[in-house]
């Protein structure tokens, strides 16, 4: 790797906050935009990709009522900032 | 309100073990830890050793042994049900960031959940097709690919497919956040810093 590793999991969790905690972090939703998800389950688990074709694809559409929220972006540096300040509240509340 | 751990990046007992590692180095052991699926609906388990070693937390021997056990009188989809739903209507969150088995078997068997949340956040998928900036992966000679452990597929789908179809057709995902979103070299040098 050469810029450092993703990291997926805390955004999860980010954009519960973002509302009210952290607006700052500016999750881009677009207008109300919503989608619908199709999983693809046809295929197997295999390193052969002719076994496995696109199992596990997630397929979206426009949805007209109902639907998810996809969030395309967010403000990266912001974000840091918030998560190495937690990881620091959690690094005090450690026995000295 | 609670944690349940689930197959995934290493097995069920490894990520039960590692949530409970964790809760002990950050003094939260008040948080219980409930052991979920072992597998998923119709599949053997999928796991990651080669990117998460194979206790799934592989690259340190910082953690510590964990200080209590996890919770067995109560099933992970009982007790979710029950912590959910002594919440006021429309206040809790449910977050799922690993494999969808359990967030699945909790909504088929207890579809009174779905209308009392306040929402579903779940880290999985991903689209591809320019929706958004992030960059994509790219393996040599392949060209670029918009899943990670396949050329289409997110790890998390890809372990619990059926789940998520599940949890496709009960249409109350509130929020999904596709993986594409990448550390950059300052940060990383940050966290280099701390260890």
């Amino acid at each position: 790797m050469v810029e450092g590793p993703p990291l997926h999991d805390p955004v999860a969790i980010a954009v519960l906050l973002s509302d009210d905690a952290w607006p700052s972090l500016a999750f881009d939703i677009g207008q109300g935009e919503r989608w619908d998800v199709q999983v693809v389950t046809s295929g197997e688990h295999s390193d052969d990709d002719k076994k496995r074709g696109q199992v596990g694809r997630t397929i979206i559409t426009p949805a007209r009522d109902g639907g998810v929220r996809i969030p395309r972006g967010m403000n990266v540096s912001e974000f840091w900032d918030i998560l190495t300040k937690v990881l620091g509240r959690a690094e005090m509340m450690l026995p000295a | 309100m609670g944690i349940s751990t689930v197959h995934g990046n290493a097995s069920l007992e490894q990520t039960t073990h590692n949530a409970l590692s964790i809760l002990t180095a950050l003094e939260r052991t008040d948080i219980p830890v409930y052991p979920g699926a072992a597998k998923p609906f119709c599949r053997s388990a999928v796991h990651a050793p080669d990117i998460h070693g194979t206790t799934g937390l592989g690259g340190t021997s910082r953690l510590p042994k964990p200080s209590v056990t996890p919770v067995t009188e109560t099933t992970a989809v009982v007790a979710m049900r029950s912590a959910l739903l002594a919440q006021p209507k429309g206040k809790a969150w449910l977050v799922a960031t690993g494999a969808l088995t359990n967030i699945a078997l909790l909504f088929a068997t207890f579809p009174e959940v779905v209308g009392h949340i306040n929402g579903l956040s779940i880290m999985g998928g991903a689209i591809g097709g320019g929706f958004t900036d992030a960059p994509l992966g790219h393996v040599k000679g392949e060209g670029d690919r918009f899943g990670n452990v396949t050329p289409w597929a997110e790890f998390n789908m890809y372990v619990s497919h059926r789940a998520g179809v599940r949890l496709e057709q009960i249409l109350m995902l509130k929020s999904a956040i596709p993986k594409q979103h990448k550390a950059s070299s300052p940060i990383l040098n940050l966290l280099s810093k701390q260890h």
